[in-house]
């Protein structure tokens, strides 16, 4: 277990500049997830950290040592990749040796570092198999046994869960989430699903173009969200934004709807509510419904207000075809506000 | 009906072109392989006469041993060569497009020619190769006419005229060895060469398989740099001349074409039975995904 400190680091590849003055601190045993869109650097930098790629400019230290120009393999980290990275023509077992054999361990130290492993990811019955024999979930839990036998420093997945189906995917989430919690190594975790980095981080990053935009815990992106790129990546369905400008009366939009806000609420341009902070009243706005789409335990809305295309997510039973209106309010106390340039300012 | 009837329609050429011109020379080829051919031409059945002459016959075992010398020697020498060569041009050297043409030139070049120049180079009088000895003081042999020599000259040239095809398809097989696993294997503790046979051997498996296969059966075949460089009236001839050699020999010089088809009939036999052999041992080698 380690800190990470990542110190102003930038990445050139010729003229282009994918990662700009990167600076975040990792507390030992924190599992703290990358997010964001695709290019936005996430990879690169945790590839940097990795060692597999080299930093053009700044620093980045693995438990107090500057590692710049240190090898992958005397970093004290270990990668789980994207597509697994599983030695095709070794078993089970061999790939999850290979860096102790490497290392010249001792027979029985290893056979013991393998059992171990095997028994926390329930891979037993596996060991003799080859990655070909495997599902995706298990090649998954194969590539963290080997990353686990190393008992690093710090662990680094790189979209781990991106090659499984939905339902294993939630599982997978979960079982990395309590492997984290069991062995508490330092998790740096590389993701575009804004719900795997929700669900799984004790902190979020997240990047776009290059830059972080905002680095805090998932509840706290989610409730004060510092910019609409943050506010519109982080929450599914996504938060609805409204241009326009506040007055007395509350936000005016530039289509002349008049959205409710709370008294002394700040100059501000661009008006946010999430989905599931709408609420349905009776003297509310009326909302067109579009599309209705209800899951069972919750109804999500896809409509109009005025010309702005806008979702709700309401815990009610719907009944409504399109065309129709429902009247909806949002709840005043977590209304997002931004100025012109997005960011926010209540 | 429609359907089948179209689709023999559509596999009709590939299949008269194999029969044409190759299962029909096959069964002559059999069918000679039991004759005996007279001065004018006339064919006499003989059955397995020809069978027998062949195994009593010094100069089959001569060329016979001479062909897997130049298999064994040629196939180790440019897959070993040509693996060597692709696995440098994979590192991403610079220039690496234009080493690649040059090392794939050999292969395009028209053997008469390339043995040509080859004959030049291994003149024991004003070859270059010689010349080159004369320089650090060594007195070269005459490669081309030295019974000790004539062979391993001849296996330099093949293996040589091997390498760029072999290489070609490795670097291909190299290129389709996914980079995670070498980064994988670098954050594993594995250094270049480690990497390398622990990694990038066995996956590259399939390919080298494929390459021995179809080096070893043209190996077997290997008939340009005997006939051009050292030439039917070498003086060198029989401690050089393979199978095909001694079939073209029987064949088209002596003309007895029963006792040729006998010949390359065993060498069809050797040649089937070295690549059954291989595909059986590929079990304990070779790694398929």
């Amino acid at each position: 277990m380690a800190t990470v400190t990542i110190n102003k680091v930038g990445k050139y590849y010729g003229e282009f500049e994918a990662l700009k003055q990167v600076s975040v601190d990792i507390a030992d045993s924190e599992f703290v997830v990358l997010v964001g869109p695709s290019g936005c650097g996430k990879s690169t930098l945790l590839r940097m950290i990795a060692g597999l790629e080299s930093i053009s400019s700044g620093e980045i230290s693995i438990g107090g040592r500057v590692v710049n120009d240190v090898p992958p393999t005397k970093r004290d980290i270990a990668m789980v990749f994207q597509n697994y990275a599983l030695y095709p023509h070794m078993t089970v077992a061999q790939n999850m040796s290979f860096s102790l054999r490497l290392k010249r361990l001792p027979k029985l130290e290893i056979k013991s570092k393998i059992d171990n492993a095997a028994r926390i990811l329930g891979l037993e019955t596996l060991l003799d198999r080859y990655p070909r024999q495997l599902s995706g979930g298990q090649r998954q839990r194969v590539a963290m046994g080997r990353a686990i036998v190393r008992d690093p420093q710090v662990f680094l997945f790189d979209e781990p869960l991106s090659n499984l189906d939905a339902k294993l995917r939630v599982q997978m989430r979960a079982e990395i989430k309590e492997l984290h919690q069991q062995l508490k190594t330092t998790t740096i975790y590389v993701t575009h699903d804004q719900v795997e980095a929700m669900t799984m981080a004790d902190k979020i990053v997240v990047m776009r173009d290059g830059v972080i935009e905002q680095v805090g815990s998932p509840l706290d992106l989610y409730d004060r969200p510092a910019n609409t790129f943050v506010a519109g990546f982080i929450g599914s369905p996504s938060m609805n934004f409204f241009e326009g400008e506040m007055t007395t009366d509350g936000f005016k939009t530039t289509d002349g709807i008049l959205l409710p806000a709370s008294k002394g609420a700040p100059e501000s341009q661009i008006y946010g509510i999430r989905p599931e902070h709408l609420r349905l009243d009776p003297n509310g706005l009326g909302l067109e419904v579009n599309v209705l789409e209800p899951t069972g335990s919750e109804t999500q809305v896809i409509g109009k207000l005025g010309a702005h295309a806008i979702n709700g997510l309401f815990r009610e039973r719907i009944q409504a075809i399109p065309g129709s209106n429902v009247n909806v309010t949002p709840d005043l106390d977590l209304v997002h506000l931004f100025d012109s340039k997005g960011k926010r300012v209540n | 009906m429609n359907v089948v009837f179209w689709a023999y329609v559509l596999i009709a050429p590939i299949v008269i072109g194999e029969a044409l011109f190759a299962l029909w020379p096959l069964a002559q080829s059999i069918y000679l392989s039991f004759t005996s051919w007279g001065v004018f031409g006339q064919v006499r059945w003989t059955g397995l006469e020809n069978y027998s002459q062949l195994l009593e016959d010094p100069e089959v075992y001569s060329a016979l041993r001479n062909t897997i010398v130049i298999a064994v020697a040629s196939v180790f020498g440019s897959v070993s060569i040509a693996t060597f060569l692709a696995v440098l041009l994979n590192v991403g050297v610079r220039g690496t497009s234009v080493y690649r043409v040059l090392l794939f030139l050999p292969v395009v070049t028209m053997p008469a020619a390339s043995a040509m120049v080859w004959k030049w180079l291994y003149n024991s009088d004003i070859g270059l190769l010689n010349s080159a000895l004369s320089v650090v003081g060594i007195d070269g042999p005459a490669w081309l006419t030295d019974k000790s020599y004539a062979l391993w000259s001849v296996v330099i040239v093949t293996i040589w005229n091997e390498i760029g095809i072999g290489m070609i398809i490795l670097l291909a097989g190299l290129q389709g060895v996914p980079k995670s696993l070498h980064e994988a294997a670098h954050l594993d503790g594995a250094g270049p060469v480690a990497t390398f046979f622990f990694v990038t051997l066995p996956l590259l498996t399939p390919t080298l398989f494929f390459v021995v296969v179809t080096s070893t059966i043209g190996a077997f075949q290997m008939f340009d740099a005997i006939f051009l460089m050292i030439g039917p009236e070498g003086y060198a001839l029989d401690s050089a001349q393979n199978l095909i050699f001694l079939f073209y020999k029987q064949g088209f010089i002596i003309g007895d074409k029963g006792y040729a088809a006998a010949i390359v009939l065993v060498l069809f036999l050797i040649i089937a039975l070295v690549t059954a052999l291989q595909f059986w041992l590929q079990k304990r080698w070779v790694h398929y995904e």
